[in-house]
């Protein structure tokens, strides 16, 4: 089949659905260094006080986390004041301003996701501050945080696969509340998913629950170059990444 | 005091820097190498046992080690676990001489109230800051996450003269700070109001009309500490 007929059969924004293997997720040394890490630039490594805890909870964290996608794939084309991305299929619009139209550049169609990896982490998390476990509680949530990141690149890797015969190149994955995107637009992309996407609900106050949970946007087209994220637009000086990276 | 001579500065400096360390007591391997020997558990013991105050070993041991392992968390030398790490040393020493300090009056630099505003349910931040101010002597009142302003004005009534912190950590949650802030001077003009939170600043807490932003628990303390010195 073309490429072109095959592109048809995944566009037109019917929901999908995706089960992903946590033994996809991987968390890996380096990750949990950047996440967990501390000590001079360049050289972010766990505290050895630390290390038996984090491992302690490794396997933990992959027993209680569900992970699970649903996405749609629709027609896409960016505004000409390069503010919105037009779906017209799905007569929506998402306000992605600026710094995430300019790395959408070139794109024909959108991915538009909810990704998530339950509740029971967090949970568990929560009940581990609440017994007074607070290391233990916080190690747990930021594996929870790590594995959830894990998930969404084995859902783009997925992805990848998938499209690879169209002739679609993918984008990095942007979500609102990054790169000026306003969290606010979480309403309008969570209508285009519509109801409980891979059973992620969105308070008033644009939260996401299971608060493990990653929605967002990936562009797809012929000539898309997926680009770093643009860290020097950011106005979040104090930003925990930025400092890794710097050192780096 | 026993019969061996006993050099209380040393318990002292023994004491604040297990809980720099992380050391809890002789059962932990921190640093790698150091099990069996004593922890902030054992000298806090060995500090009573010589005869010396609680509220000394607390004030100049115990709270001296959380101030260093501030200092470093703000200055980026460590991160939040070596914070929690240390924290549970602090509480195995505080449980050693909690027997000697049951019968005393205990002060507090003050009460601090502190809570995530309405429609967040982010609480890691908040529990950091909630630790680091126990940590260094501050009685804390934590009310916990998706707090409406009623909540901070009910804890003014039931702990007058508190200072009061919010936490948000979304851009969509920082602006409910601006109608608890609102509330809260119209319950008492004069409660001292700190922000903080990813999302918030400086411009910020002062466009809502709060005294500070605090970009960390040390510099909300140190803030604290600077406009009410202790006597």
């Amino acid at each position: 089949m073309p490429a072109s007929s095959e592109r048809m059969r995944w566009l037109g924004g019917a929901r999908r659905r995706w089960p992903i293997a946590v033994e996809e997720c991987c968390i890996d040394q380096a990750q949990i260094a950047r996440s967990l890490g501390s000590g001079s630039p360049g050289a972010w490594e766990v505290s050895p006080k630390l290390a038996p805890a984090v491992l302690e909870r490794l396997a933990e964290v992959q027993e209680l986390a569900a992970p699970r996608v649903e996405f749609v794939v629709a027609t896409a084309a960016i505004t000409n004041n390069r503010s919105r991305l037009l779906l017209p299929e799905l007569n929506a619009a998402l306000a992605v301003g600026r710094l995430v139209s300019a790395q959408l550049r070139g794109i024909d169609a959108v991915v538009v996701f909810s990704l998530t990896i339950g509740a029971r982490l967090e949970r568990a998390s929560r009940k581990r501050f609440s017994e007074g476990q607070l290391l233990e509680g916080y190690v747990l949530d930021a594996l929870g945080s790590m594995l959830v990141e894990s998930a969404a690149d084995a859902f783009e890797r997925r992805l990848a696969r998938e499209l690879a015969d169209l002739g679609w190149r993918m984008t990095n994955r942007f979500s609102p509340g990054y790169c000026t995107w306003a969290t606010s637009d979480q309403r309008a992309l969570f209508d285009v998913l519509g109801h409980r996407p891979a059973g992620v609900t969105l308070s008033e106050s644009c939260l996401m629950f299971p608060m493990k949970s990653i929605s967002g946007i990936i562009g797809l087209g012929e000539d898309v170059v997926r680009r770093a994220y643009p860290c020097e637009f950011c106005a979040m000086e104090s930003c925990r990444q930025r400092l890794v990276d710097k050192a780096v | 005091m026993g019969e061996m001579e006993f050099d209380a500065p040393s318990v002292l400096h023994e004491l604040a820097n297990c809980v720099e360390h992380g050391r809890r007591d002789a059962t932990v391997d921190i640093p790698r190498g150091t099990a069996g020997q004593p922890g902030a558990s054992e000298w806090a013991q060995r500090g009573l046992a010589a005869g010396m105050d609680p509220l000394h070993l607390l004030n100049e041991g115990l709270i001296v080690g959380m101030k260093r392992i501030g200092r470093k968390f703000a200055a980026n030398e460590v991160f939040i676990p070596e914070v929690l790490i240390a924290a549970r040393a602090m509480q195995a020493g505080v449980d050693a001489l909690q027997p000697a300090l049951l019968h005393r009056d205990v002060p507090t630099r003050g009460t601090f109230v502190i809570g995530t505003v309405r429609g967040d349910l982010h609480d890691i931040g908040k529990n950091i800051v909630a630790i680091m101010f126990r940590g260094v002597g501050w009685k804390v009142i934590d009310l916990g996450t998706d707090c409406p302003p009623d909540a901070f004005c009910d804890a003014l009534e039931s702990n007058p003269g508190c200072v009061v912190g919010l936490s948000a950590l979304l851009t969509t949650t920082m602006v409910n700070m601006g109608e608890a802030v609102e509330r809260i001077r119209a319950k008492s003009s004069k409660t001292v109001v700190l922000v903080g939170g990813a999302p918030v600043d400086a411009e910020f807490a002062a466009e809502i009309g709060a005294d500070a932003y605090a970009a960390d628990p040390h510099e909300a303390i140190e803030w604290l500490s600077a406009r009410f010195p202790q006597e």
